[in-house]
This record gives structure tokens, C-alpha cells and sequence, in this order.
């Protein structure tokens, strides 16, 4: 079953695209573009890091040279918003897929007319998503951190991984995998189309957004306590909605809007 | 012991009726059909009893499964053929078999075996490797049955199986249902607007309209409650005097007879008589005309007779109480649909309306225990 998901999501030359597309956008060619751009910026002697951004940034950033501190600032306050957007996004186009999609060909129903219990088709189909959003977002911190590794020699900046990051990889970016498919789970019953359910990400992703945003703004920063916090918020969130969802997912409830029709 | 049971099973969307308290029992290893028109409730009943919805009222079990307690055990036990339910586009025909046996914990030659079987006796062997989304759908109905079959269930739901087949199709169908019917002890309840087929494949038949069940019974128990007779058919020459009784209807010289014994007789009088008779023939009633006569009240309706003039209006007998609906396969017949003892519009009888009248048959209620079956009927 797991199988004939992962096929049926990766058999869909759209949605193939968007998850191989969006790792690469995000982790790869965003960055590889601002660090062009960084290393063209001219580099007077003495020219430093606006003082606000340094407040952000370890203190150790305030000792380095105008390019690697800013380099040190983009793959500190930037890419980790960028790097979570993965897990959210690649957890609700494959949630979409496997959710929606079917419901919206008929198969689900279909599915659901086997002696499988409707909880494990759930479990399955919700496993099955959360397993392809962590590995491409695996694949993609991969990629990003050969990247950045290859940049911070080159340019001189310090080792970009540290604990934040350890905490987004394994700890945060897990949690969203899973919140993500289970929102798109529990309003399988309200959407008509995978395209509806896609708009979705929008209302996943801006949380994300306003959390960096304020952590530009200095409300806070996004040290390891605070991503672990996120990250047990996430898991609870994500807990709470998968019981819920767990229990719509429900014939009835299903297929209440063909039924009707 | 019966296979499928509803009782008083209701179903209602937005306050609109789509099943109105329908019994039901199938017994083991045989074959039901519920015919009726579009909206006559028969998608419903699928899904109330297939556990994909759940009754307003009343209850139903399949083999004293529960559909909304126990679906998974219910589907290991019941295959379930609906056209909202179509088979993975992605995948090959061959490829979807093999993944619905192993859903269904078939092991996997078992699997390959039955698979072969199927596709062969639905005649789509050849389309094994085609992608399911590409079939055409004749083939993606047979299919669908396939796969409702891969794990030999002891119960087969069939929803409208023969829409969109030609008869040859149809047919393959009818004789794998045959076949299963016979060697593997299946329980069919077959759910469709195609009498014709209905009849070919169901020895019983349960007949909807609008939700609520018009009647009940084997065929013959609801021909003879529709009032619905076989009719001797004569082709005479050209300006030949018909014999008394008979009407003209599409070129044949008709006449409703009682039994298929009465023919040799009207045979031998009309060759008796000197009458040039080309071809003489039983025609027998259809489920088709059965069901018509029910929505109508009971009686086909009939042209006068030569020799009759206009026929006489029936004798509106006293009003006399209806006897209670039949509650199940096997007791005694009941008064077709239409039958009201209230007074009113459906009192009036007309030649073809038993309404308000007595049952029909001229009068005359089905004899007991004349069928297994005997035709049962439910209110509107």
C-alpha cells in the first residue's frame, strides 16, 4: 500500500516536478544566488554589517569580515525559514495526493470497500506522506549543506551547523512532516479538488513566515530553546489533529457531499 | 439463514428520502434483485449495506455484520461493485488484482490464480496489461466485478453491473454470476434498472419506487400480483376473423391466458375453426411490464378485446381492509402496490387499476405457498 502510494504520488508529473522543484528553489539555488550576489558586493575596507542584523547574530559574527558575516546572516536567520518551509510544503502536496487525489478519483472509496480498516488506510496513507516529506527534506538539507559548506570555505565564514540546526533537522522539521499531512488529512471532507487542498500551504507556511519576521523585528531569537519549544508544539499539534482527523476519516463523512449529490 | 438482512432501513439526505424503511432478507446462496428506475433508492441500499454510509433509521447486516461496526470484517466477507467505485487509473488491470487480493490478505498464487479466472470468464484476459484508466468501459465494469470477486466472497453487492455493457457483455457477466452462483454458493443482491437482465440473473425480486419498496416476491408471485398474465399470440391472414377474446398489438392477434397449458387449446380451436393461421406463439411477460404494472396500480393495461367491445369497467367491490404488508420471503402474498383501503383518488378503479379493489388476479389473491417467494407488498 505504502508502494503503491509513493508510486501514485511520484507518478503524477506535476506534483513530481513541484517536490523535486522546491528543494532544489529553496536550498539550493536561493542560497547559491545570494552568495553571488554577496560576492559581488563591493567590500570597502572597514565597512561593516548593520548593527541591527549583528544584534541577531552570535557574537562571534561582530569579529568577521563584511562578507562572511553576512553569509553567517543568511544561513542564520534566512535559510532555517527556508528549510522548514520543506517539510510543510512537501508534507502537503503528497497529503494532497494521497488524500484528496484518491477521494477525488473515486479510488479512496474503493479502498475503503477492502477488509482494511478505514484507521489503517489512514495510518498508512499518513505514514506514507510523512516518510516522503522527511526524506525530501533530508535530501534537501543534504544538498544545502554541501552548498553552504563549500561557500563558507571558500569565503572564510564560520561552520554553518550548530545546534538551531541540528534541533530544525531532527526535532522540528519531523513534527511539521507530520503536522502538515495531517491538516491536509482532516479537511479531506471539505475540499472538492487536489488544487483546493494545495491553497492549503499558504495558511502552513505563514506562521513560519511571522516567526522569522518577528525574529527580525527582535522580538525573539530563534535560539535551540525556542525551535525545541516550536518543535514540541508542532508534535502536541500535530497529536491532537491526527486523532481527530483519524476519526473523520470516516466513509460517511467522506463521501457525505457524493452521497448527497 | 439469511445472508442479508435489512429491517425498516431509512436513509434520509437533507430531510429528501432516498430509502423509506425498506425490509429486506436475502437468503444464503441466493439471488435478489431490487429493480427500479433512477432514484428508486438501489445506490443507497449498496452503500447503507456496504458500510460506506449510515441508515437515518432501521438497520441492516450481512451475515449479522454490522457495516458501520464492523466494515473490514464485512468486506472481507462481501465484495462490493459500485460505479463511484473505480479501479486505480495508474495501474495496469493486472496490477490492481494483485493489489486488492493483497489488501485482502490473498495469498499470492491463490491471487494469480483467481485473477486468471476472472479475466478469463469476463472475457478481459487481453487487457490485463493495459492501464486501468485507459480501458473503455465495458472492460472497466467487468473489472470493477473482478475485483469485487478476487477474494471469493460469500456476498456480492452489485451496483447496476450491466450499465453501460452490450448485450455479449452482459451476457459474460450474467454467466459468471451463473457460474458462481452455482459452484460457489455466492449471495447475490443485485441492484439495477436493466429488468431484463435482473431477470435473467435473480430468482427474486424486490421492486422500488422513490425509496419504498412496491413489492416483493419471486417472479411469477409478482407477475400474478401485478396482474400480469403470459399472452397467446396468433398471426392469422390478412383480414381473418380473429378468435373471441383476442386484441390486436403489433400485428398479432393477442389474448392474456392464465397458463402456458391454455395454448394447445386456443391453437387446435383456431385451427379447429378454419382459420388460416400462420404462427402462433407464448408471449411471456417480462419484469419490465411487471414493474410497469405495479406503478400503475396493478394491471397492465389493456385494449379491448375483439368481439368485447369496450370492456367493462370492474365492479368496485366494498370497501375491505388491506391485508398487512408482507414482512417476508415466504408468507403469504399480499395486495399489490396501489392496493389501499382507504377510499380516495386510488379507489377509483379503472381496467387496469386494482386500487381500492381487491387484489389483483382478477379478484383473486395469489394462491399460498404457491411460490417460495410470494409476492409481498409494502406500502408507498
Amino acid at each position: 500500500m505504502v508502494k503503491k502510494d509513493l508510486g501514485a504520488i511520484w507518478g503524477r508529473k506535476g506534483v513530481r516536478a513541484l517536490l523535486m522543484l522546491l528543494p532544489v528553489l529553496l536550498m539550493v539555488a536561493i542560497p547559491l544566488l545570494y552568495f553571488v550576489v554577496i560576492s559581488m558586493l563591493p567590500a570597502a575596507d572597514g565597512v561593516r554589517v548593520p548593527q541591527g542584523i549583528l544584534r541577531l547574530l552570535p557574537d562571534s559574527v561582530s569579529s568577521l569580515e563584511y562578507r562572511p558575516a553576512w553569509i553567517e546572516a543568511f544561513t542564520t536567520l534566512l535559510c532555517p525559514m527556508l528549510f522548514l518551509c520543506i517539510p510543510l510544503l512537501t508534507g502537503a502536496v503528497s497529503a494532497s495526493c494521497a488524500f484528496v487525489g484518491e477521494k477525488e478519483e473515486g479510488t479512496l472509496e474503493t479502498l475503503l470497500l477492502t477488509s482494511m480498516e478505514s484507521r489503517s488506510v489512514f495510518n498508512v496513507k499518513v505514514s506514507c506522506c510523512v516518510l516522503l516529506s522527511c526524506f525530501l527534506s533530508l535530501v534537501s538539507f543534504v544538498a544545502f549543506f554541501v552548498t553552504v559548506t563549500v561557500v563558507d570555505v571558500l569565503t572564510g565564514a564560520p561552520f554553518f551547523l550548530r545546534l538551531e540546526w541540528l534541533v530544525m533537522v531532527f526535532l522540528l522539521m519531523p513534527a511539521l512532516s507530520l503536522f502538515s499531512v495531517v491538516f491536509v488529512s482532516l479537511i479531506i471532507s471539505r475540499v472538492h479538488s487536489t488544487g483546493e487542498s494545495l491553497q492549503t500551504m499558504g495558511y502552513l507556511i505563514l506562521p513560519i513566515v511571522l516567526l522569522y519576521l518577528m525574529q527580525f523585528a527582535g522580538v525573539f531569537p530563534m535560539n535551540w530553546l525556542v525551535l525545541l519549544g516550536l518543535a514540541v508544539a508542532a508534535a502536541v499539534a500535530a497529536v491532537v489533529l491526527y486523532n481527530r482527523a483519524a476519526r473523520n476519516f470516516q466513509p460517511e463523512k467522506l463521501f457525505a457531499q457524493r452521497q448527497e449529490a | 439463514m439469511d445472508a442479508i438482512v435489512a429491517y425498516g432501513l431509512t436513509k434520509e439526505y437533507n430531510g429528501q428520502l432516498a430509502l423509506d424503511g425498506l425490509n429486506l432478507q436475502v437468503p444464503e446462496g441466493t439471488a435478489m434483485a431490487c429493480a427500479g428506475r433512477e432514484g428508486s433508492g438501489k445506490t443507497t441500499l449498496i452503500r447503507l449495506l456496504a458500510g460506506l454510509c449510515r441508515p437515518t433509521s432501521g438497520e441492516c447486516s450481512i451475515y449479522g455484520m454490522s457495516p458501520a461496526h464492523e466494515s473490514a470484517k464485512l468486506h472481507g466477507a462481501a465484495g462490493v461493485v459500485l460505479g463511484s467505485a473505480p479501479l486505480y487509473g495508474g495501474m495496469t488491470l493486472a496490477e490492481n488484482l494483485r493489489f486488492f487480493a493483497g489488501v485482502h490478505n490473498v495469498d499470492q498464487n491463490d491471487g494469480a490464480e483467481r485473477s486468471s479466472f476472472l479475466l478469463h470468464q469476463l472475457d478481459i484476459w487481453e487487457e490485463r496489461d493495459q492501464s486501468a484508466g485507459s480501458l473503455p468501459t465495458s472492460v472497466a465494469r467487468r473489472a470493477s466485478l473482478a475485483r469485487a470477486l478476487m477474494h471469493r466472497p460469500r456476498v456480492l453487492l452489485l451496483d447496476d453491473p450491466a450499465q453501460g455493457l452490450d448485450m455479449e457483455t452482459a451476457e459474460v457477466v450474467q454467466g459468471l454470476l451463473a457460474y458462481l452462483l452455482e459452484e460457489e454458493s455466492l449471495t447475490l443482491l443485485l441492484c439495477t434498472q436493466n429488468m431484463g437482465f435482473a431477470q435473467k440473473v435473480c430468482g427474486s425480486f424486490t421492486l422500488l419506487r422513490e425509496g419504498a419498496m412496491l413489492a416483493r416476491g419471486d417472479f411469477d408471485s409478482l407477475r400474478e400480483g401485478a396482474g400480469v398474465w403470459p399472452r397467446a399470440a396468433l398471426r392469422l391472414a390478412e383480414g381473418g376473423k380473429p378468435p373471441q377474446g383476442f386484441r390486436l398489438e403489433g400485428g398479432l392477434w393477442q389474448k392474456e391466458i392464465r397458463s402456458e397449458e391454455e395454448m394447445p387449446a386456443i391453437i387446435a380451436q383456431a385451427v379447429g375453426e378454419g382459420r388460416s393461421l400462420y404462427e402462433a406463439k407464448l408471449i411471456r411477460p417480462t419484469l419490465e411490464e411487471v414493474y410497469q404494472a405495479y406503478l400503475e396500480g396493478g394491471r397492465r393495461r389493456e385494449a379491448p378485446a375483439y368481439g368485447e367491445g369496450d370492456r367493462p369497467e370492474p365492479e368496485v367491490p366494498a370497501e375491505k381492509p388491506a391485508g398487512p404488508a408482507g414482512e417476508g420471503p415466504g408468507q403469504p402474498a399480499a395486495c399489490p402496490a396501489g392496493y389501499s383501503p382507504q377510499p380516495g383518488p386510488a379507489a377509483a378503479p379503472g381496467p387496469h387499476a386494482p386500487d381500492g379493489s381487491s387484489c389483483p388476479g382478477d379478484g383473486e389473491a395469489p394462491p399460498a405457498g404457491e411460490a417460495a417467494l410470494g409476492a409481498t407488498t409494502q406500502g408507498e
